[in-house]
């Protein structure tokens, strides 16, 4: 593989643009990158923003700020806004920065490509904001999108359906990339078993997008079509069927889910050696554990839809498979305390985060098994236990996993190095705020409080004004972040290439920061 | 590699994946008769069979069934239609033909058209629930303030596992007028 101008960039001889060009034209997987980050990172903030509107009317009982419709939609866009805004962009933001650095390729495989999976984005979440200023409101019938809530929802429906038809295209065009940048870009003698685990991490991600993203896009198609084209996919008195929607949209959701934590789990797996100054625990374990769960992820979906009325035969079948998923998820959990365990441990910022990750996700692991045994969670479905659930290993599981990735690789990023005492403040508060936020849902959702709704019963009111406070204090702590981010990029101590002593990896073998172009010369892997 | 055989990777990489794009698209939608196949082979939704029965089984007068009747209308519909069943049960052997006059009114000023969708619980005794004439095979169209009684005849298979003894018959009333007139424009 002696290449060495493999990429032909608009920017390759020196001339560059500068300004909006660069970023607008930006060919490059850094820039590109940077960008991925930079929207997920103003999804968040909106996204977090629509969550504290629904904890501030959920502070008291009664309705104080919101009127129940508008509460709705807000529930509903945080869901969309959270996964396909903030969450699948981050994740997609550090594949583009980090995958060419650690397999050492000196660019994504198919950079204009790159440009247009990112410069979607921004068209689509304008679409779907401006849905909340629609006659109508937003949609407000749940980011699952069930109908007849769906088909008959006002038109906000429709752009929200176009909008999650363009993220849907962008994230199956970055998935594209990915895969081929890993298959056909690795330095010589890079081989697949050589690939640190977010690389695996992320190729395995990227075919889970290619095989549910367009399963997503058929079934809001389907919706569109029963709502304008008078088909009646989802209409029982055209012959067609509520239920069958859910199936659709489940067949897509329960892969999604592992889309969103899958590379979180990669990101974790990079940090925690690092900080315990030894190799991961089971490499190969890791990589078959990660793909064990991408299979079974096809065949839980009905985990979802317990209560629909599912004959016994299939509520068993679905019931031991989703419970089978807690064996490769438990060798995970075992690989990296199996790391730690006599590693010569420290504690900065990025493996406080991901020792968190570590504790927080299982626990929401386990209220996930908890629901998955059938009578358990015919009792427990639409309650804030499964509120909680999910927001245990989306938060404190998924978002914990990227903010430790972003210290982890900021100095790599720019040169700087973060200050180590906000980043353990900001940790701290974050824990503080996350625990308090969703521990009390559990309990909440266990005396029966249905999610959802605006109002509640008077015996819920303690524990939702405990959530309430935990959310303003994440929310507010996450400011510190963003501050921590700008302060090192302004007045940061200058970085080495390699600031982490226990560090392994080609990304640790450019300067800091990494230069434009990198790995032009494939290194070469012993 | 040279550059070009990396092209011609990254070029065969990326047509794969867009046809596993394409066809999961299509997937999405194969799922929708998969999904009636499945209803039908694992008796999944308690749809019934909308075709005519045969009419004569022989009886089993060894046992019987407790057949009991619902009747709801589909949302805002309700306040435009008035629909119930003649009685809330019957017990009948399995094979004897029952036939009963449902009632429904019109109770708005306009011509409106309804249909009925049946569902039966539990459902894995669907299958056994014939029926031989039933208002729910067509759309109804009603004048205003109309009311019509609505036929339906029906047996239970002789053939119904025993352990079920009690089953429901639901039937929903969808005002399809709107939609019709949609479609028709």
């Amino acid at each position: 593989m002696a290449h060495t101008n493999t990429l032909t960039h608009d920017d390759h001889h020196g001339s560059a643009p500068h300004g909006w060009r660069r970023w607008l034209l930006s060919t490059n997987h850094k820039d590109i990158g940077t960008l991925y980050l930079c929207f997920s990172a103003l999804m968040f903030l909106v996204g977090g923003l629509m969550a504290l509107v629904i904890r501030a009317e959920l502070f008291q009982p009664g309705l104080q700020f919101v009127q129940p419709e508008f509460f709705n939609s807000m529930t509903t866009m945080h869901g969309l806004i959270m996964v396909f805004g903030a969450f699948m962009p981050a994740t997609t933001g550090l594949a583009n920065w980090m995958i060419p650095l650690m397999i050492g390729a000196p660019d994504m495989a198919l950079p204009r490509l790159n440009n247009w999976s990112f410069w979607l984005l921004p068209f689509a979440a304008v679409i779907l904001v401006s849905t909340l200023f629609l006659p109508g409101g937003g949609p407000n019938g749940g980011w699952t999108l069930y109908p007849p809530l769906s088909t008959r929802a006002s038109m906000s429906m429709d752009f929200t359906i176009f909008a999650i038809h363009i993220l849907g295209i962008s994230s199956i065009l970055g998935s594209i990339n990915v895969i081929a940048t890993i298959l056909n870009m690795r330095a010589p003698g890079m081989t697949l078993m050589k690939m640190p685990v977010f690389v695996w991490s992320w190729l395995i991600t990227a075919f889970l997008v290619i095989a549910v993203m367009p399963v997503l896009a058929g079934s809001v198609t389907m919706l569109l079509t029963d709502r304008h084209f008078h088909t009646s996919f989802f209409d029982a008195a055209g012959g067609g069927d509520p239920v069958m929607f859910q199936h659709i949209f489940w067949f897509f959701g329960h892969p999604e889910v592992y889309i969103l934590i899958l590379p979180a789990f990669g990101l974790v797996s990079e940090i925690i050696p690092t900080f315990s100054r030894k190799k991961i625990f089971g490499y190969s374990c890791m990589v078959y554990a990660i793909a064990s769960i991408a299979v079974l992820s096809f065949v839980v979906w009905a985990h979802h839809m317990f209560a629909v009325g599912l004959p016994l035969k299939a509520e068993l079948f679905f019931m031991y498979c989703t419970m089978l998923i807690a064996v490769p998820t438990g060798v995970k959990v075992f690989n990296w305390v199996t790391t730690m365990y006599r590693g010569s441990l420290t504690f900065e910022t990025p493996m406080l985060f991901a020792i968190a990750f570590v504790v927080l996700f299982t626990i929401g692991g386990f209220s996930g098994l908890m629901l998955s045994m059938v009578p358990a969670d015919i009792q427990y479905q639409d309650t804030y236990f499964v509120v909680g659930h999910f927001h245990y290993v989306l938060v404190p599981g998924g978002v914990f996993s990227i903010i430790g990735s972003v210290y982890y690789w900021l100095p790599k990023w720019c040169g700087k190095m973060y200050d180590e005492k906000w980043g353990k403040i900001h940790f701290w508060l974050s824990l503080v705020g996350v625990n308090l936020t969703f521990f009390p849902m559990h309990f909440l959702g266990l005396a029966g409080m249905p999610r959802r709704v605006p109002d509640y019963a008077l015996q819920f009111a303690n524990y939702n004004a405990m959530a309430s406070v935990g959310a303003f204090l994440f929310g507010f702590s996450q400011l510190l972040f963003f501050y921590n981010i700008i302060r090192t990029i302004r007045h940061g101590v200058p970085a080495p290439a390699k600031p982490w002593e226990g560090a392994e990896g080609l990304e640790w073998t450019v300067p800091s920061p990494a230069p434009h172009h990198t790995f032009t010369t494939p290194p070469q892997i012993k | 590699m040279s550059d070009s055989e990396l092209q011609r990777r990254n070029r065969t990489a990326v047509w794969k994946m867009l046809w596993v794009s394409v066809l999961m698209f299509g997937f999405g939608y194969a799922l929708v008769p998969l999904y009636n196949v499945m209803c039908r082979k694992l008796s999944l939704n308690g749809k019934t069979s909308n075709q005519v029965a045969a009419s004569s089984v022989a009886m089993d007068t060894s046992r019987t069934v407790k057949v009991q009747f619902i009747t709801n209308i589909n949302g805002d519909a309700q306040a435009r239609w008035s629909f119930s069943a003649p009685l809330s049960e019957v017990t009948v052997h399995p094979g004897q033909s029952i036939h009963l006059e449902f009632k429904a009114q019109n109770r708005s000023g306009e011509n409106r058209i309804f249909q009925a969708i049946p569902s039966v619980t539990p459902s894995e005794a669907a299958d056994a629930f014939h029926k031989m004439e039933c208002f729910c095979f067509q759309q109804q169209p009603f004048k205003p303030y109309q009311t019509q009684s609505l036929g339906l005849t029906f047996y239970i298979d002789p053939k119904l596992p025993t352990k079920y003894k009690t089953m429901t018959l639901s039937y929903t009333l969808y005002d399809v007028t709107e939609t019709l007139a949609k479609k028709t424009a």
